[in-house]
């Protein structure tokens, strides 16, 4: 019989854990939304933020600094892969779609690995091991962190979204790119933004994920799944649902570690994924596709 | 089979299919285990790119988790052998029966996605059985499952010959298996079905084609094959552990660059790719793994850019090229 | 009198707050040249969509030979003996003209060879014979639009729906377009034609239906629906 208290404690870090998951997935959901492209390489994205916040630390920088500074660099190199070769492809078969972003996965998880070999990192900050109880609960501190930056983030990217013009002129181009263009809007420019700030996300994502979790550089293989099956719940591209379907996963998760072996929790994450689909194709809250 | 006939008469066909015959023969003879392995792994994935295309080519289903159908293939002639002492000669058709089973069971939810999100999701898969089977005891867990070396009388009934030059032969009957009845799928009704509804599935389903069944029908058969596939590994490396039959990279992701080398809307390009890349790929891992011995994951690198490369400005392939070109008619 | 082929009964169908159709009935006999017009988004395509199963209507039933088929999936729907064209061409685009005729025939006709020669007469009877090993994607848009007619023909229907298929044409090659749909039905296939061309559907339509927001508004021969005052005011706005 599982203790109501360890219920509370698993759904609590759930809910904190999830939390990275919704940053990850909300960029995905990003590009989606506006490019109607998967960017498969999106998990790796994660990865780059995450190893810039590490050799910034390296350097004798705060990491809440380098999660800053990993937005900009990922962004940066979104930005750049968006202009050298996803322009090229917005119109091309689902194929070549595919290919070319599986393609530049391969290239930066792989080439990371070469360059810096397979090792694991680990960043120490001076909060690493501070923890705070809250009544029966205990809560580490760089986890906290990880909660309160998602939300500060989700809350930045809907003023931005919602309350400037820029940000408006990117929903006009998800809602229909032709219209947009018609009204003015710098299409490709709306599109190196979406995905400059689709992995700019997922690799602040990664920085603060980097202050409690190693750093490799197949680390954005499972995050990228976890950002997958959190869209969909999220109803495919609808940038919020993807940050409640985030939150859940990492209850659903935490919660499902306490009956099965916790190195499964994937495949249980996975296994409900498979029937919710199966029951509602559109996802848990969206529209469809 | 008239048909079929006809295609045996194409001077390609006819010089390939000679030479592939020919050249196990003729590596025994000169002793050249290494090149008669590359051979082997040519045959492998060539029997599995050509049942990932007629999803991809045919029915336009981009899967990138072919290693789930591959590893259960593999597992199965193990847990067969080793668990049912059935010998692999049958083991490997009862591979193909449950991969496919698996397939049946995976399509009612994948069948829900489409374009790019079902390739996500057959990448999930692919991981997904990865874990599952590495922390499942039954099947060895990470360890994987071992097949005992056997003396000399039982080795025909456990498949277990000296070097590579057997298996070659065997992986050629399944792939001459498979090309039969690829053959006529793809040129029946069936076939003209699939292509309709990778073109569009909602003029498809007003030309009366119930598009879930077509689309299942695809999955079904493609993980048939390509748990043939998985089997011919069993078979060949009396070893199957996890991390290598459910790889994304040297499994799935292997099968996809040949086909989309080979040309995927080709008939035998994905078989061809095979042999391009394949080799290709070995090469340039051994050379690089020789040049750089600490350096991790550069080959991987390589495959990446060649992917990109060929994406961006050879998508027909191969293949495709030539026929483009006017060098080939068929095929 | 003639059989009723297919029965529209208080058909309802909502998009959001939006009411694409609202409670249209209409009926069409075995045989009968049925026109559908009305202003852009009166509903005309929804209602196409809604016959063959594409969408499902909230309310109201679909009779066809005398069979419910409200909310049959669409294969079942063509299978039953309806076809359809499409008002923007879905052309089968990597596939010859021929195959895509031939997906439409072995419906009917399993046995590839056979599929092929009933393809190759329809393509005879709607002009595209000798364009048949050209890959669909290159023909020019009035080809593509007889090839939607060539598929859907291809699957032996007996209620065909063409949606525009004369849109985009020159006067000339609307007249061909309709006299090539009297041949067909004068051998016996019922339609329905949904047209923005009034060259095409008062010279085809032996019957009118005017749909406006979704609304059936008015019904009758060509003649009659032409100086119906509802009529040209949902067209042209109030008249003082």
């Amino acid at each position: 019989m599982v203790a109501a208290v360890d219920l509370l404690a698993s759904t609590v870090d759930g809910i904190l854990i999830g939390s990275i998951y919704a940053l990850v997935g909300v960029g995905l959901a990003l590009i989606w939304g506006v490019m109607e492209i998967i960017n498969f390489a999106h998990g790796d994205y994660m990865m780059l933020g995450a190893l810039t916040a590490y050799f910034l630390y390296l350097a004798g920088i705060d990491p809440l600094v380098g999660a800053v500074a990993a937005f900009v660099v990922v962004y940066a190199l979104g930005v750049l892969t968006q202009r050298a070769v996803i322009n090229r492809i917005l119109d091309a078969p689902l194929l070549t779609q595919i290919a070319v972003t599986f393609a530049i996965l391969l290239i930066i998880r792989y080439g990371v690995e070469a360059a810096f070999g397979p090792y694991t990192r680990r960043i120490a900050s001076w909060y690493a091991n501070v923890y705070y109880h809250v009544g029966p609960l205990t809560i580490p501190l760089p986890k906290l962190i990880a909660f309160i930056v998602s939300l500060l983030v989700a809350a930045g990217l809907y003023i931005f979204l919602f309350k400037t013009d820029t940000g408006i002129a990117l929903r006009a181009t998800s809602q229909n790119r032709v219209v947009a263009e018609l009204m003015g809007i710098n299409v490709k420019r709306m599109y190196d933004l979406a995905f400059g700030i689709g992995v700019g996300i997922a690799g602040l994502a990664g920085a603060i994920l980097a202050l409690f979790y190693p750093i490799f550089p197949e680390m954005g293989a499972f995050f990228a799944l976890i950002a997958f099956i959190v869209v969909v719940l999220g109803g495919f591209g609808s940038v919020f649902g993807a940050y409640l379907g985030g939150i859940l996963i990492g209850v659903i998760e935490s919660v499902s570690a306490l009956f099965v072996n916790p190195a499964l929790k994937d495949v249980v994450a996975f296994i409900i994924f498979l029937l919710i689909i199966l029951v509602k194709p559109t996802g848990l809250f969206g529209r469809g596709e | 089979m008239r048909e079929l006939m006809r295609y045996a008469r194409n001077p390609v066909v006819v010089a390939v299919s000679a030479l592939l015959l020919a050249l196990p023969a003729i590596f025994s003879i000169t002793g050249q285990p290494f090149y008669a392995n590359m051979l082997f792994l040519s045959l492998m994935y060539g029997v599995a790119a050509l049942a990932w295309n007629l999803m991809q080519g045919y029915t336009g289903m981009f899967s990138l988790g072919h290693a789930a159908f591959f590893g259960v293939g593999a597992y199965t002639v193990m847990v067969a052998m080793l668990y049912y002492n059935v010998s692999p000669w049958i083991g490997i058709w009862l591979a193909g029966v449950m991969a496919a089973a698996v397939g049946f069971l995976l399509g009612f939810p994948l069948l829900r996605l489409r374009s790019h999100w079902f390739t996500l999701a057959t990448i999930a898969v692919g991981e997904i059985f990865k874990l599952a089977f590495a922390h499942w005891g039954y099947v060895g867990a990470a360890r994987g499952l071992q097949a005992p070396i056997v003396g000399p009388s039982k080795a025909l009934y456990y498949m277990q010959f000296t070097g590579p030059f057997v298996y070659v032969y065997v992986a050629l009957l399944v792939l001459l298996v498979e090309i039969v009845v690829l053959y006529r799928i793809v040129n029946s009704r069936t076939g003209y079905y699939f292509q309709t509804i990778r073109e569009d599935e909602i003029v498809a389903k007003t030309l009366g084609i119930d598009t879930f069944r077509y689309r299942m029908l695809s999955l079904v058969i493609s993980s048939f094959f390509t748990g043939l596939a998985g089997a011919l590994y069993a078979v060949r490396f009396h070893y199957v552990d996890p991390f290598a039959v459910f790889d994304l990279i040297t499994i799935s992701t292997y099968i996809s660059v040949a086909g989309i080398i080979g040309g995927i809307y080709s008939f035998i390009g994905p078989l061809v790719g095979a042999f391009i890349f394949v080799p290709a790929a070995e090469y340039v891992r051994v050379k690089i793994v020789s040049a750089f011995p600490r350096v991790f994951g550069l080959h991987v690198v390589v495959v990446g850019v060649i992917l990109l490369l060929i994406s961006l400005f050879l998508p027909e392939g191969v293949m495709g090229y030539l026929k483009r070109k006017g060098y080939i008619k068929t095929g | 009198m003639a059989e009723t082929l297919l029965r529209v009964e208080n058909v309802t169908k909502r998009f959001g707050g939006l009411v694409a159709l609202d409670n249209v009935s209409l009926e069409v006999l075995r045989g009968e040249r049925l026109g559908l017009i009305g202003p852009n988004g009166a509903g005309k395509t929804t209602l196409f969509n809604v016959i063959s199963g594409i969408y499902k209507p909230e309310k109201g039933r679909i009779v066809f030979k005398g069979v419910d088929i409200t909310g049959w999936p669409p294969h079942k729907i063509t299978r039953l003996g309806i076809a359809r064209t499409f008002q923007i061409v879905r052309p089968l685009s990597n596939l010859t003209v021929l195959d895509n005729v031939v997906v439409g025939a072995l419906l009917r006709e399993p046995d590839i060879s056979r599929a092929r020669e009933k393809a190759l007469e329809v393509l005879e009877t709607v002009g595209l014979y000798e364009k048949r090993n050209m890959l669909a994607k290159d023909l020019n848009l009035v080809e593509k639009k007889r090839l939607e007619v060539a598929r859907a023909l291809a699957t032996s229907p007996e209620l065909l729906l063409l949606d525009e298929v004369a849109a985009g044409l020159r006067p000339r090659e609307v007249d061909e377009l309709v006299g090539t749909l009297m041949e067909l039905s004068r051998k016996g296939i019922t339609m329905i034609m949904v047209e923005h061309v009034m060259r095409a559907v008062m010279n085809f339509a032996e019957r009118i239906v005017v749909l406006h927001f979704g609304r059936k508004i008015a019904e009758g021969t060509p003649k009659e629906v032409a100086n119906n005052p509802q009529v040209i005011e949902a067209y042209l706005g109030p008249q003082d």
